[in-house]
């Protein structure tokens, strides 16, 4: 049998992982009620002063969707690891790297989409504006969540195999994507409050070589992790 | 000249006096730490050689 | 274990000296007592700085330790990288032991420099990027010693600890430069002069007092780590059959 090329197998994957989440929207919907409650949780814990929270709003819009993706990530491979179908995979044979593209475009898709939803929330919580346009706004929580995506796939991957995955996870995942929380903050706050010094470019320039690095890392070593 | 010797007085040497407590407390938690990690180390090594 | 046949030539004789143990003991000695003399020089005899006075003297401390730190580090990205090239039991060892001293050597050091920072720049902390991307350095640590502890099967451990410690090795600079644009914003950089000569002398006895004893640990922690490699990975011995055994 001819082995499936690397995107055509990627594409089928791809509809795969969302067919299983849109099956399964009952999880997607406590996703979804979850970064709302982070971001409750954050007005709660730092107002009531409207001012300061508007101003930290494009760090409370980051902070919840790293908590979200902590969840959404392990969710993604724990229904593998229970069927044990990454194994069942390779055996077809598909290229791991195709399964590594599909789970963490999948990944970065769905956080992306809950992002888009929590900016009405922000708006009406933390009387945010959008000074800049919506574009750069979707351009920013579309590159942030690409950044979330690409390193929290391969370790999403390695922490399903071991003990204390919950703990694991975040453990592993937060320190690497710091510079990513910083520049897809900094950028989302500029878009909010304005950007009278042109800083955003720069950042949204920084996100996107961030995005490069941990794509390019993580395809080279998905097919380490995942075989026997 | 009284004036200028004023001025030094209070504006001082530009240099931090004493401030031994801040080394006294670096170089204790240096050498504590460096301690209990050896000792750490001993533990493990022995037993690590007791299995065998 | 595989191991190449070298019982001749001159690296075998480099490694039964350094392998003896009388060898070994004298190697510790001899470790103690160049810390003892540092320690003294650089409490003593090294001169007061002539705008921090005498709280320079953390440095003589705190530098060394952030470099054994580094050096650490970067012995276990090169192991990291070689065992994913060849595996081997050693190379998984001396990446564990590695980056166990990285993270020992980092917090003890990252807090001598907090507390130099106390009364010199009047707070411990100030988000400085080089401070900022040693403490990031640090949690991602504990996170590669983590997953080594839960992840029971050890080849599987090594692989991913391997993954793991690249990321990490490749994320360091990436993290280096975005804290500094971050703050950037409002910049504090400590500004470089030249140094007295009996600063350097007193530096330069306690870089190799804090190598010296970086070594010993690191050997230390390395024979405990691969003995535990062996312990897991030996087929214990199987036990005979006995009675029933004879008649089938």
């Amino acid at each position: 049998m001819r082995r499936p090329g690397l995107l055509a197998s990627t594409w089928v994957l791809f509809r795969k992982d969302l067919l299983l989440e849109w099956r399964s929207r009952a999880r997607v919907n406590a996703l979804v009620f979850f970064s709302l409650a982070t971001l409750l949780l954050f007005s709660f814990a730092l107002g009531p002063d409207t001012a300061l929270l508007r101003r930290g709003a494009g760090g409370y819009l980051w902070l919840a969707l790293l908590l979200s993706s902590v969840l959404a990530l392990g969710e993604s491979f724990r229904l593998e690891r229970e069927n044990s179908t990454l194994e069942g995979l390779r055996l077809v044979p598909v290229d791991a790297r195709s399964i590594y593209l599909s789970k963490g475009l999948a990944n970065a898709l769905l956080l992306a989409a809950l992002g888009v939803l929590l900016v009405p929330v922000l708006v009406a919580l933390l009387d945010v504006r959008i000074v800049l346009s919506w574009g750069q706004l979707v351009a920013t929580i579309v590159l942030g969540c690409l950044a979330i995506a690409a390193p929290g796939t391969l370790y999403g991957a390695i922490a399903s195999h071991a003990r204390a995955r919950d703990v694991l996870l975040p453990l592993l995942l937060f320190p690497i994507l710091i510079p990513a929380l910083v520049a897809a903050a900094k950028g989302t706050a500029l878009v909010f409050e304005g950007d009278p010094m042109g800083q955003f470019s720069s950042w949204i320039a920084l996100l996107g070589s961030f995005d490069v690095l941990y794509w390019g890392l993580g395809f080279v070593l998905f097919p380490r992790v995942v075989e026997e | 000249m009284n004036t200028l010797r004023t001025v030094l007085a209070a504006v001082g040497e530009g240099r931090i006096h004493g401030g031994w407590e801040y080394v006294k407390a670096a170089y204790a938690i240096c050498w504590t730490g460096l301690s209990l990690y050896a000792l750490s180390l001993w533990i493990r090594s022995r037993r690590s050689e007791g299995v065998k | 274990m595989l191991q190449k046949s070298r019982n001749s030539g001159p690296v075998a004789a480099v490694r039964a000296f350094a392998g003896h143990p009388l060898v070994q003991r004298a190697f510790v000695v001899g470790t103690v007592a160049v810390f003892v003399y540092a320690a003294w020089v650089g409490l003593t005899q090294a001169p007061p700085d002539r705008e921090m006075g005498d709280v320079q003297r953390i440095m003589y401390a705190h530098v060394p330790m952030v470099q054994m730190m580094l050096l650490a580090g970067t012995i276990t990205f090169v192991c990291s990288v070689l065992y994913l090239f060849r595996a081997s039991w050693k190379t998984d060892a001396l990446a564990e032991a590695s980056a166990e001293l990285a993270l020992v050597f980092g917090a003890i050091g990252t807090t001598l420099g907090a507390i130099w920072g106390r009364p010199t720049w009047g707070v411990y902390w100030a988000w400085d990027p080089r401070l900022t991307t040693v403490a990031i350095l640090l949690v991602a640590l504990a996170g590669y010693l983590a997953l080594r502890r839960f992840v029971d099967d050890p080849e599987r451990r090594a692989v991913w600890a391997s993954v793991t410690g690249i990321v990490i090795a490749v994320d360091v600079p990436v993290i280096y430069f975005s804290v500094k644009w971050w703050k950037s914003l409002h910049q504090v950089q400590s500004n470089p002069r030249t140094v007295d000569p009996d600063m350097v002398h007193a530096l330069r006895w306690n870089i190799l007092a804090f190598f010296l004893l970086f070594i010993v640990f690191l050997v230390v922690r390395y024979r405990i780590a691969l003995a535990a490699r062996i312990r897991e990975v030996t087929v214990p011995e199987i036990e005979p059959r006995g009675r029933e055994a004879v008649a089938s």
